[in-house]
């Protein structure tokens, strides 16, 4: 990435220096080193994972973008990139490993299923969509999206990224202990989301009379 | 209800010392590519006391899907079961409703459907040795080349069908799409130009291997009985011993016309089981040449394009061989547009079986090569 | 290949005389084997007849009366299978004897047929739940088990507003149409700001 776009456009940096000087906000740095090298959660459910590894492989070259580092712990990992039908079994898994990511942090649903259910949207197993209890940054749609529209994607998240700015980012507020957390569902008769306990306690006291 | 079935969690030894084994979960996620799937193991320092595999973290309802689709709205369906061979589970499909409904397959079609069966069951092997070498600790570098060729093969199906990866190409009589001059000539290139070639490379660079020998040598999987016993099928059966292919012991298609060799091998350990999917792949390269010389011309299809089409009631069972094992598709219609029960018998679910019986006694190193060489894909073992 | 040769039918109904019968149902094949002898016959079926590649196995529900298992047994030196099914009743619960011991390989699908279907395999050693995780609700593949938000028994489902369901953009902005001329001059929220924004003057009249 060049020294000229880090630049500021109405500044005027003589040629013979641009490559050593760029004039620029702390906001246009921070967001210019955090896009240019999101680190991928190595998380592929189902058919969406083999084209994020197609993705990664020589052809479509995701290393050009910063983001060939797939780590597998949640621990290291900016970017939560759901590839695949959410399943109700799979859930608590998926919240647990979003609540143990560091901020900052983005969730990209990849695919039809991720984004809303997909074509298995009627099954008694599957979740319509992570978006249910996430909150997702991008959606890419596509059954199975192909590299280039995967990459297309994560363009797009990093045009997300330039536009943060740290007077606003929910990690650097002061009094929220923790601002993205999101209660791990329980497997009952059916998925529980914690965050309606409310809602189906009522629903229970009508039924029950 | 898990944890009452596990193996004995505290130990009494001989010399009166009782010692406590360790629970670990390899959880539904994790480094590896094989999916979403959970082994809960009982450990005693390194080994493997007991091992539970916990399935249906991928489980989309395939069954019961199947059953309000109607027959033709199946075929998309069954393409993401595993997602590896579109190909092979929809001609699963095609063979199993062709039988119910008793149709005849145009010839050319015949010819177009193995040519593309074993285009894909090359592109599998590949992505499997590229993977088997991920977990070995290769970082990436043999999965490069061999996702290198995939992309090629994937762009020949992309010309033919329309996807790289669903492609959703069989219908009940024949297939979609007829393979243009064009894309014919890219198959002659690739099988006779370049396929073998790689494959050669691929084997040379490997097979060879100081760290491939030493891990993977001699640490035995399962023997012949056994695995017979356990239903597994597949080149996991042939690697023990067992010259079982569907393809010729049971023909299904064409495939009685080609002369090819049923891979084996017969050590049945880890090496084998590598081995002989490098054997397939030679294998499938001359069904290939054959399959090309002899395509003659004529219609694809022996029906016309229909969205509804005209089951009578009865039941149909049709297998093939898929780079996994067997995959069976039992249907059982009762006259009207939908199926009365659809269900898919997956090579990776059956395989399974065997997994605790293989494990005990294995260290954990060798469990994940164990694991890699059953070739588990979790969307045809979860459905 | 699901017809077996027709030696084998003899061989099997002859064998076992009123256990085993031939399925004569339209469009099927295979034998129906009585439920108490399955174990008799599945062991003549692996040792005397050769097939010892138990391929899969499968439970049908029919509603009103009867579910089946269907077991599908291949011989390692090839060719067509065989075909044999128990028919049980549709009780709660459904008990069919269990092949584990005999063939080890149906492990994972009789458990698979207790978790979707709720055929209960008497003799296995660990029934639990595989596909579906322990304390859900219901048998998912039985004829009468609906989801909470079922449409409809087959696709192509018919729609939702059988009359259509449009609107009209102007019942969504609160000045309707726009026009001053209209009654409504003051918009419908009553909100100070919105009569700035009136687009009245740029309408074109005939």
């Amino acid at each position: 990435m060049d020294n000229e776009q880090l630049s500021l456009p109405q500044y005027e940096v003589p040629e013979d220096l641009q490559h050593a000087i760029a004039v620029t906000t702390l906001d246009r740095l921070y967001n210019w080193g955090r896009r240019s090298s999101v680190w991928p959660l190595m998380f592929g459910l189902a058919c969406c994972a083999i084209e994020m590894i197609a993705a990664q492989t020589a052809r479509y070259d995701l290393a050009r973008f910063g983001m060939e580092v797939m780590r597998p712990t949640p621990r290291q990992a900016d970017m939560l990139l759901v590839s695949g039908t959410v399943t109700k079994k799979m859930v608590p898994a998926i919240i647990r490993l979003y609540n143990q990511m560091p901020e900052p942090k983005y969730v990209v649903a990849m695919g039809a299923c991720a984004s809303g259910g997909g074509p298995f949207k009627e099954g008694y197993n599957v979740v319509a969509g992570i978006d249910k209890f996430l909150p997702v940054d991008v959606y890419i749609p596509g059954c199975p999206p192909t590299p280039q529209a995967l990459i297309a994607g994560l363009i797009k998240l990093q045009e997300k990224i330039d536009k943060q700015s740290i007077k606003q980012v929910p990690w650097y507020r002061r009094k929220t202990k923790d601002p993205n957390y999101v209660p791990v569902p329980i497997l009952g008769p059916d998925l529980i989301d914690p965050r309606r306990n409310a809602e189906i306690k009522s629903a229970a006291a009508v039924k029950e009379g | 209800m898990l944890y009452g079935a596990l193996a004995r969690y505290t130990v009494k030894q001989e010399d009166g010392l009782s010692t406590d084994r360790i629970v670990i979960n390899m959880g539904p996620h994790h480094p590896s590519t094989h999916g979403v799937f959970r082994a809960v193991m009982t450990l005693d320092g390194e080994t493997i006391a007991g091992l539970k595999p916990v399935l249906g973290y991928l489980h989309r309802n395939h069954d019961k899907i199947g059953e309000r689709n109607t027959f033709l709205l199946n075929m998309p369906f069954t393409d993401r079961l595993d997602y590896f061979n579109s190909m092979t589970n929809n001609f699963g499909y095609a063979l199993a409703v062709e039988k119910l409904m008793k149709i005849p397959v145009a010839e050319r079609a015949e010819y177009i459907r193995v040519i593309v069966s074993e285009l894909s069951r090359i592109q599998n092997h590949l992505v499997f040795i590229g993977t088997l070498l991920n977990d070995l600790g290769a970082m990436y570098t043999p999965s490069l080349y061999a996702f290198e060729e995939r992309e090629l093969i994937l762009d020949i199906f992309e010309a033919i069908s329309g996807a790289r990866m669903m492609c959703n190409y069989f219908r009940f009589g024949g297939v979609v799409r007829d393979i243009e001059d064009a894309e014919m000539q890219k198959i002659k290139d690739l099988v006779y130009d370049r396929l073998q070639y790689k494959t050669d490379e691929l084997d040379r660079m490997l097979t060879e291997n100081e760290v491939l020998l030493s891990r993977m040598k001699g640490v035995r999987m399962i023997n012949a009985e056994d695995a017979i016993a356990y239903s597994i099928t597949g080149p996991v059966l042939r690697a023990a011993g067992v010259p079982y292919d569907i393809r010729r012991a049971d023909p299904y298609g064409i495939y009685d016309r080609f002369d090819f060799d049923v891979a084996v091998r017969y050590n049945g350990d880890l090496m084998d089981n590598y081995l002989i999917r490098i054997d397939e792949i030679r294998q499938s390269l001359r069904i290939l040449d054959q399959a090309i010389k002899q395509i003659p011309q004529g219609p694809i299809n022996s029906q016309k394009p229909a969205y509804q089409v005209r089951v009578p009631a009865g039941e149909a069972y049709g297998r093939v061989e898929s780079p996994k094992g067997e995959l069976g598709y039992y249907v059982v219609s009762n006259g009207k547009p939908n199926p009365w029960r659809y269900h898919v018998r997956p090579a990776s679910f059956v395989n399974v079986t065997a997994l605790e019986k293989i494990s005990i006694g294995a260290k954990i190193a060798d469990f994940v090569v164990l694991l890699a060489m059953f070739d588990m894909v979790m969307g045809e073992c979860d459905r | 290949m699901t017809a077996p040769a027709s030696p084998l039918t003899l061989d099997l109904v002859a064998r076992f005389p009123g256990l085993v019968q031939t399925d004569t149902r339209p469009g099927y094949s295979g034998f129906i084997v009585e439920k108490d002898s399955l174990l008799e016959v599945a062991a003549a079926v692996r040792d005397e007849l050769g097939f010892d590649l138990m391929t899969a196995v499968t439970g049908v529900d029919y509603p009103p009366d009867k579910m089946e298992v269907v077991y599908h047994a291949y011989r390692t030196t090839g060719g067509p299978g065989l075909v044999f099914k128990v028919q049980v009743p549709r009780v709660d619960p459904v008990e069919v004897p269990s092949l584990i011991h005999l063939y080890p390989g149906v492990d994972l699908q009789e458990r698979e047929a207790w978790d979707l279907l709720g055929i209960k395999f008497t003799g296995h050693p660990d029934l639990r739940r595989i596909l579906m995780w322990e304390g859900f609700e219901g048998h998912p593949l039985r004829k009468d088990w609906k989801e909470g938000f079922y449409e409809e028994d087959t696709k192509p489902f018919k729609s939702r507003w059988p009359q259509g369901q449009f609107y009209m953009a102007e019942d969504k902005n609160p000045f309707n149409d726009n026009l001053p001329s209209r009654k409504t001059s003051t918009p419908k929220n009553g909100s100070p700001k919105a009569t700035r924004c009136s687009t009245a003057r740029w309408r074109v009249t005939r």
